[in-house]
């Protein structure tokens, strides 16, 4: 019983890793306050979802998920082209409201409220992913090609190019950096994982609707952020760890389930207070809160 | 190399830059001199391609470059130091100055596969400035920790990297202290006599006298006075707007 509990809490952090490491990538290094990041999650779960209840290999469903969610990273980043900061942060805001308004409302497509339920586990290689000990070794795995990725990235020229285009994008464009080019490979990488960690998200759950991507859902994945410091990949992992742990002691106090989720927000918004006034660069941060 | 033709920028009903016209030659050292409010930082940003103006043409190296965006007037070949620090202050000074020799930082996959390497020759031409400027010692810092001296020696260290033929400066020691001053005097000068082209704005009158080929005056937005340091001393007009 202990090590089913256990195990689910390893999925989960694995999942969230993936995802907030995704938004560190566009916030941490790009500088782009991205409200919206949770939406690629969700779209990354649907694409993925609408196609494993049609049989489609999860292979598939996982890298359709990641592209679907990147493109729409691409419109995003047109949208927000032209703007900084406050207006960049409203436009993505907006994306995420967008987002679920189709989700809840294109029935046809998403089947609305309803949700999308019965969507299949993993079985590939000859193993079946149903066990949730396997499942976590396949969130594991994807999680750690994942980081070592966006590491890659970031200690690339191409993530120091990132990086002078967050701290002042004037300056960068005057050593001729095309910081529009830049900006927008940075979203839509993110965007890429945020599906990937989606389409996982739906394979573990097996049931998915449009409350589950709504943008107060963003608030967690931030606190990971911004507790384990801007432009700090290790830092994100240990405040994943600690951010989804945190509010697990409330489950054996025995508060009601409808007033756990209040906690947990108003668990997460403290934290990210404290962070804020205490320690404004998270556990690990390189840079500043601004 | 350079040929400003009656160029016109407005903010709001204010003329900030009045139908100005100029050239600068190449290998030259040239001072654009005025009061405050005159249109100098103005007609440095319609340079750089941060400003566009309502009227006129700015010519470099023969091409028009009045409607460039701003990383294009940079790949031409126009280099620039603002009054204000422009560095980016959560990097190194070396991550600073890499980025200003790397051109090829831009390309994902060039540069994630590692193929995009700081060869050799780039990274003697780093050391060389870093040695000529006095700051090879504080090259790991970042650059929010340097002092207001160190900070616009980076600044100019980076600039001379950016590949250029044309040096924009904004008030190189403005605030500085007179050892530096000195430096950055000797190395200019340097750089002249290497053929570089400057463009500099500066209200230090005996530092732009002994550093200048060529000064321009401005006052409200307009070219008032042109020529060598001892002419501009003596023009009249210049000595009432001015001096």
């Amino acid at each position: 019983m202990i090590d089913a509990y256990l195990t689910h809490l390893a999925i989960l952090i694995g999942i969230y890793s993936i995802l907030a490491i995704s938004l560190q990538l566009s916030l941490g290094y790009g500088g782009l306050l991205n409200l919206g990041h949770f939406s690629f999650f969700g779209i990354g779960a649907y694409a993925s979802a609408l196609l494993s209840v049609e049989g489609v290999p999860f292979v598939i469903c996982l890298l359709f998920a990641g592209m679907v969610a990147a493109f729409f990273g691409w419109l995003l980043s047109i949208a927000t082209n032209k703007l900084k900061g406050d207006y960049s942060a409203l436009v993505t805001l907006g994306f995420s409201f967008v987002v679920y308004a189709v989700l809840l409302n294109w029935v046809a497509l998403t089947n609305g409220s309803l949700g999308i339920a019965g969507i299949p586990r993993p079985n590939f290689l000859g193993i079946d992913f149903s066990n949730n000990l396997y499942f976590l070794l396949l969130v594991v795995f994807i999680a750690l090609l994942s980081y070592l990725f966006i590491r890659k990235i970031c200690s690339s020229s191409f993530g120091r190019a990132l990086e002078s285009t967050r701290d002042d994008e004037l300056a960068a464009k005057l050593l001729g950096k095309n910081t529009t080019k830049l900006k927008r490979a940075s979203l839509l990488i993110a965007a890429f994982f945020a599906g990937i960690s989606g389409s996982l998200f739906a394979a573990y759950i097996t049931f998915i609707d449009p409350s589950s991507f709504t943008f107060t859902n963003l608030i967690p994945i931030l606190s990971i952020v911004i507790v384990g410091g801007l432009a700090s990949l290790p830092g994100t992992i240990v405040a994943t760890v600690v951010v989804v742990l945190l509010p697990e002691p409330f489950r054996f106090i025995g508060f009601p389930t409808s007033i756990l989720g209040p906690i947990r927000q108003i668990m997460y918004a403290t934290i990210l207070l404290l962070i804020i006034y205490l320690k404004p660069r998270g556990f690990y941060g390189k840079i500043d809160l601004e | 190399m350079l040929k400003i033709q009656n160029l016109s920028k407005k903010f709001g009903g204010v003329m900030a830059v009045d139908n100005c016209s100029f050239e600068i030659e190449t290998g030259k050292i040239t001072a654009l001199i005025g009061p405050n409010g005159s249109g100098k930082t103005t007609l440095f940003n319609l340079i750089s391609g941060i400003e566009k103006p309502e009227k006129g043409t700015i010519f470099f190296n023969g091409g028009d470059i009045t409607r460039c965006s701003i990383e294009q007037v940079s790949n031409f070949g126009i280099s620039r130091v603002f009054q204000q620090s422009k560095l980016f202050k959560n990097l190194t000074v070396r991550e600073n100055l890499l980025l200003a020799i790397d051109n090829e930082d831009t390309k994902f996959w060039k540069s994630l596969l590692g193929s995009n390497k700081i060869t050799e020759g780039k990274e003697t031409k780093l050391k060389e400035v870093l040695n000529e400027l006095g700051i090879s010692k504080i090259k790991d810092k970042l650059t929010s920790d340097l002092s207001f001296g160190q900070k616009r020696l980076v600044e100019l260290a980076r600039a001379l990297l950016n590949s250029h033929h044309l040096l924009l400066l904004d008030e190189p020691v403005a605030g500085v202290n007179p050892k530096i001053k000195k430096d950055v005097a000797k190395l200019l000068l340097d750089l002249k006599k290497g053929g570089q082209t400057i463009l500099l704005i500066e209200h230090d009158m005996s530092f732009t006298a002994s550093i200048a080929d060529r000064i321009v005056v401005m006052d409200s937005g307009g070219v008032i006075a042109h020529g060598s340091p001892s002419e501009i001393k003596n023009n009249k007009q210049v000595l009432a707007a001015y001096l």
